[in-house]
């Protein structure tokens, strides 16, 4: 494997206990704080669900840096964590929509799947301007792949990794790798094929 | 799809299939490319968001142990559930056999009565209790698990012992106290038995006659010679 770029901070982060964000932590989190809240925001699917998935995930990192032993990039691990913790957040967070969401139409009419009722309550900032309905409604198409693939692309398209540094963020081969993201494209081309002739075609 | 096809894609998508001409032979493939094409056009074009200044505070509380607003998401997280719909059905079936010849206006009323029972307030405690838990929620947990500790009876062999070291005490202030007193007493009596009148004390004297100092032992000599103002000292010298 490659040097990590992160060695020297990582190690001199599991060298003192973290009590306050000064120092070696401060660096780290400076480092990382823009990439940790742009996955967790790409996964979960809205600013305050990212806040929480981010602050979770720092808080993970910083226990137990001084258990991470190099065995694989330092930036696959955060990655890893902020997946998982972007996962979870959206786990719970859809479970608590749609159970409300089934309180209110008990006896309603046919309303389609959970994961579209979880789906229609967020909201994106800004959505009146046109660069910003387009940039929500390919959010939306994000969101709505299943966590696998959602974070797959996340990395992929968003944070720019490498099929290796996927595989070794997820823990899956390259092959699989390769399988997700051809799985993510046709379902994205799905949803986001007539966005995208309304947005080119005004 | 066939083989090729998804073989293309998957290293179309890799960046791998650049010198591939299979598009040229395959129209779906073609517009697979043109459509994938925009998709990731789309997908670069989302903006980053730069953090937040709310998650360095966050981090900060986090890393000064305050895990109160994890606390806070987990209990918010937690999903409140609704009677099922079968529960009033059944209420409504329990309550039609029970009414069974009374009145539909009878009947409803009673199904709205234990209806409105599901619905208590929460009592006005719970809102202290809370803020406590977020407050403080290891010191809180201690507390509610130590007061559901079963209270444990004093075994019989606790008892047994006691007794026993009460018996002992007992019998030792009955029986060595009396004969510590009577020892006590023989010794002080014993000692005054004993001890005889003390018997004057006799002093020796002796008396010596030198003809001069150099005969005297060397104490006397000094202090024959204090005493002579240093006149007998050998020489006549003063």
């Amino acid at each position: 494997m490659n040097h990590d770029p992160d060695a020297e901070l990582v190690l001199a982060c599991q060298r003192i206990s973290a009590s306050s964000l000064e120092g070696e932590y401060r660096r780290l989190y400076d480092r990382y704080k823009d990439r940790v809240y742009n996955v967790c925001f790409r996964i979960a699917g809205n600013p305050s669900d990212a806040l929480d998935a981010s602050q979770e995930t720092f808080g993970i990192v910083f226990r137990r840096i001084r258990e991470f032993r190099f065995e694989s990039r330092f930036s696959s691990w955060v990655y890893r964590i902020a997946v998982n913790a972007s996962i979870d957040v959206r786990r719970r967070a859809r479970s608590r929509k749609v159970a409300s969401l089934e309180a209110m139409h008990e006896s309603g009419p046919e309303r389609g799947s959970k994961y579209e009722l979880a789906d229609r309550m967020i909201e994106m900032p800004s959505v009146s301007a046109s660069r910003h309905e387009f940039e929500a409604a390919v959010q939306r198409a994000i969101f709505r792949l299943s966590p696998k693939l959602n974070a797959i692309v996340v990395l992929r398209y968003i944070e720019n990794l490498s099929y290796e540094e996927i595989a070794e963020t997820l823990r899956i081969s390259l092959g699989t790798v390769k399988s997700r993201l051809a799985r993510a494209h046709d379902a994205l081309d799905r949803e986001l094929t007539p966005v995208l002739d309304k947005h080119y075609l005004g | 799809m066939e083989r090729t096809c998804r073989a293309f894609r998957v290293e179309w998508l890799s960046g791998a299939a650049a010198g591939l001409t299979h598009p040229a032979q395959c129209s779906s493939c073609a517009g697979w490319v043109l459509s994938s094409e925009r998709i990731l056009a789309a997908l670069s074009s989302l903006g980053r968001s730069s953090a937040p200044a709310e998650l360095e505070e966050r981090v900060e509380l986090e890393l000064r142990g305050d895990r109160s607003r994890r606390l806070q998401r987990a209990l918010n997280s937690l999903v409140r559930r609704g009677p099922p719909a079968v529960l009033d059905l059944r209420v409504a079936e329990t309550l039609g056999a029970r009414a069974a010849g009374a009145d539909e206006e009878d009947r409803s009323r009673k199904f709205l009565a234990l209806r409105a029972l599901d619905a208590r307030p929460a009592p006005g405690v719970l809102e202290r209790l809370l803020s406590e838990e977020l407050r403080a929620p290891e010191r809180q947990r201690v507390e509610r698990f130590s007061g559901t500790l079963e209270r444990l009876r004093a075994p019989a062999a606790l008892t047994e012992r006691l007794a026993s070291v009460v018996r002992r005490r007992a019998l030792g202030r009955l029986v060595l106290g009396p004969l510590a007193t009577l020892a006590a007493a023989g010794l002080v009596i014993w000692i005054a038995v004993r001890s005889p009148e003390p018997e004057p004390r006799r002093y020796r004297f002796e008396v010596i006659h030198a003809a001069s100092l150099e005969g005297l032992d060397p104490m006397a000599r000094m202090l024959a010679e204090s005493l002579g103002g240093g006149a007998s000292a050998p020489g006549g010298r003063r």
